[in-house]
Parts: C-alpha cells; sequence; structure tokens
C-alpha cells in the first residue's frame, strides 16, 4: 500500500477536528435524549466508558498494529470502524426534536461566571500541561530510555489501566474538593514528570513513575467536568459546551508547545514543559482558592 | 422495527459508547504512531505535533457551531454527519 502523504493526512485531521467537535458537543445530549430518566447515569457512563476503554486497549492495539504492518494501515482500520459505526447508528439512532443550544452570545457571557472562570483556566494549564508531553509518550520512551516497541505498547497499557484506575482511587476528593483534588494531581503528575525526566534506562523505576502519572491524570477529566458542572450554576449545558471547547483547544494547545520545544530543543524538554503548564496551573489555583469555595458560591 | 423499543435504545446507547472509543482512539492514535510517522516522512517528531493540535483545535471551534447546527436540524442528523466526518479516510 502507498504510504499517504502529508497533505492527505492533513486534509484527513481536519475533518476529524470537525466532526471530533459534533461528536463531543453531541455525545451527552442523545445519551439524555435516548435513556430513560431514572436510568440516565447509566447511559452517561455507558458513553464516555468508550474512552476508557481507548486508552487502554486503544493505543497499544494502535501501536501493535503499526509494529506489525503499518502505521496507515492502523488509521486505515479506524476509518473503516468508524464508517461501519455510521450505518450501524444510521439504523439504531432514532430521529429527535432538534434541542435548544446554547447561542454563542450566552457561551461569552457564562464565561463571566468567576467559578466556572476558574474551572476554565484550570482545564487551560492542566490539560496542556498534559498533553506537552503525553503527545511525546512513545517517541520519548522509544528515543530517551530506548524501549522496544512490545515495551512501549505496554507501557501505553499502564498508563491507560492506572488512568481508569484514578477516578475510583481518588472517588471521594473528586467531586467533594475538586480544587484540594487537582493540586494532589498536579503534585503527583509533576514528581513522576520529575522521575521519569530524570531516568535514562533500567524499566522499573520509568513504570512507576508512569502508573504514577496514569493514575492521577486519570482523574483529572472527571474532576474538572463535575467542577465545570457545579460551578455553572443554573446553565449547565453551557457549562459543559464550554468545558468540551476549552479541553479540546487546551489540548491542541499543550500538543502545539511540545512540538515546539521537541522541534527547537530535543526531546526530554516535552516533559520540562508540562512542568512549567502545571506550576502555572497550581499557581492559578492557589490564587483562586484565596477567595474561599463557600464564599464564591454565595456569590 | 423487529427489537422491542428498550433494547433498541440501549443498543443506540452503545454505539455512541462505540463512537466515543473510536474517536479518542483517533483523535489519540499519534500519540502511539508519531515515531512510525516520522520516519516514513523522513523528518523528526517535534515537527508532527499538528497531528494532535490542529484537530483539536479545529474541534474546540466546530464543538458551539455543531450545537448550533443542532438545534436545526436536530441532534441524530448532526451526529451522522460528525461520524462520517471520523471516517473520511476511509477510500
Amino acid at each position: 500500500m502507498l504510504v499517504p502523504g502529508i497533505a492527505a493526512v492533513a486534509a484527513f485531521r481536519l475533518l476529524l477536528g470537525v466532526g471530533a467537535g459534533g461528536f463531543w458537543s453531541l455525545a451527552a445530549t442523545v445519551g439524555m435524549r435516548l435513556a430513560p430518566a431514572e436510568k440516565l447515569g447509566r447511559a452517561i457512563a455507558i458513553i464516555f466508558s468508550g474512552g476508557s476503554v481507548a486508552t487502554v486497549m486503544g493505543l497499544p492495539l494502535i501501536g501493535a498494529l503499526s509494529n506489525v504492518a503499518d502505521w496507515h494501515v492502523a488509521l486505515q482500520t479506524l476509518a473503516i470502524l468508524l464508517a461501519v459505526l455510521l450505518l450501524v447508528q444510521g439504523v439504531l439512532l432514532p430521529a429527535m426534536a432538534p434541542a435548544t443550544s446554547p447561542s454563542l452570545a450566552s457561551l461569552a457571557s457564562a464565561f463571566a461566571l468567576r467559578p466556572l472562570r476558574q474551572v476554565l483556566y484550570a482545564t487551560l494549564f492542566l490539560v496542556a500541561g498534559q498533553f506537552c508531553a503525553y503527545t511525546f509518550f512513545t517517541a520519548s520512551l522509544q528515543q530517551r530510555l530506548s524501549m522496544t516497541p512490545m515495551r512501549v505498547e505496554m507501557a501505553l497499557w499502564v498508563f491507560g489501566t492506572s488512568c481508569v484506575a484514578g477516578p475510583f482511587v481518588f472517588a471521594r476528593m473528586t467531586s467533594a474538593a475538586p480544587a484540594g483534588m487537582l493540586l494532589r494531581a498536579l503534585l503527583g503528575m509533576g514528581v513522576a514528570a520529575v522521575g521519569l525526566r530524570s531516568e535514562t534506562g533500567s524499566s522499573i523505576p520509568a513504570f512507576v513513575a508512569i502508573t504514577a502519572w496514569g493514575m492521577f491524570w486519570g482523574a483529572v477529566p472527571t474532576t474538572l467536568q463535575m467542577w465545570c458542572l457545579k460551578s455553572s450554576g443554573d446553565a449547565p449545558e453551557l457549562g459543559s459546551a464550554l468545558f468540551v471547547s476549552a479541553f479540546q483547544a487546551s489540548l491542541g494547545l499543550g500538543a502545539a508547545i511540545g512540538g515546539q520545544l521537541v522541534h527547537r530543543l530535543g526531546i526530554s524538554w516535552a516533559n520540562s514543559g508540562s512542568l512549567v503548564l502545571w506550576l502555572a496551573g497550581a499557581a492559578t489555583l492557589g490564587c483562586f482558592a484565596t477567595d474561599r469555595p463557600g464564599r464564591a458560591a454565595q456569590r | 422495527m423487529s427489537l422491542p423499543s428498550s433494547s433498541r435504545t440501549w443498543l443506540a446507547i452503545f454505539s455512541i459508547s462505540a463512537g466515543t472509543f473510536l474517536l479518542v482512539c483517533s483523535e489519540l492514535a499519534p500519540v502511539a504512531l508519531l515515531p512510525d510517522i516520522a520516519a516514513s516522512w523522513g523528518t523528526q517528531v517535534g515537527n508532527l505535533a499538528w497531528l494532535v493540535s490542529c484537530p483539536a483545535i479545529l474541534a474546540a471551534v466546530s464543538a458551539p457551531m455543531m450545537a448550533t447546527l443542532a438545534g436545526r436540524l436536530g441532534p441524530r442528523a448532526v451526529m451522522l454527519i460528525s461520524v462520517a466526518l471520523l471516517s473520511a479516510p476511509m477510500r
């Protein structure tokens, strides 16, 4: 098979971005429309568990497929599965009445809510910091730690499994004390990143650091999402719409910063970039925390 | 409509879950693939961060627009359009 060129892949990634925005903005809405009211929680959990399965199984499988075949075979396989899904959903999804969607003006006005702004700033630094390093996860394990492809797939699996464990390990804190949870996650991820950065060869300490990184990071999206819902007052759909955009924009920004660092300074700088962004995140959380949550909620 | 309506509903919900799985796989595939892609294009991984950053930044912009579109066309149509866009590399 011919190796796809940069232009073709770029076009597909752009289409993917537009589609991803649509999917993320609608996934929860469609779930809410479909599920009977008393089973709404279960429906939402099922819908978002797909993402957890993707981090545990999906990425290691994609890596394995790329090793036994080629990277474009891995991407083609995903596209074929998505085409099958399109047919299946065409049959299964019932017509649903148009929902009243938040207008762009109301999104801007929601940004005036101080508690919501705090969540969005926290999202910016935590998620950008994460993707500054995580984008180069495989590259850095291969190049810096000389891990074999099989070891790297194992590392992806360990990271994904720890991610899924995270929200359970920190279950009580994610909803009760979101700011405290995020500060602990920042500390944990920071220590793991420093550990991984100073690692040069042996795999066991690297795997310990990857496990800690995954577990703390795994708790972050859930915490941010619940905190966002709590902070958006009487407009939860506005809050979640803003959260989807903030999360994706921060992810993209972080990957772009990581790319510049790796390009200009070398692969080990992706981790350093994350540390700086996470420090800024901790400072932001600290600044807002001087405004006690109790008072902020009463305003 | 041979299926009872409740199992049909849950199948539809699982189909959204399968979509979440495939979308996260597609968005993050470069995390696993960057060294291989860089080798086959003869470049460095640092030049390929756009494979992750461009779709994500576009998704941030398209999310509120697609939600607005869903207000006109209904969630079903916009969900199908989105999945069709995701499956674009199929030729």
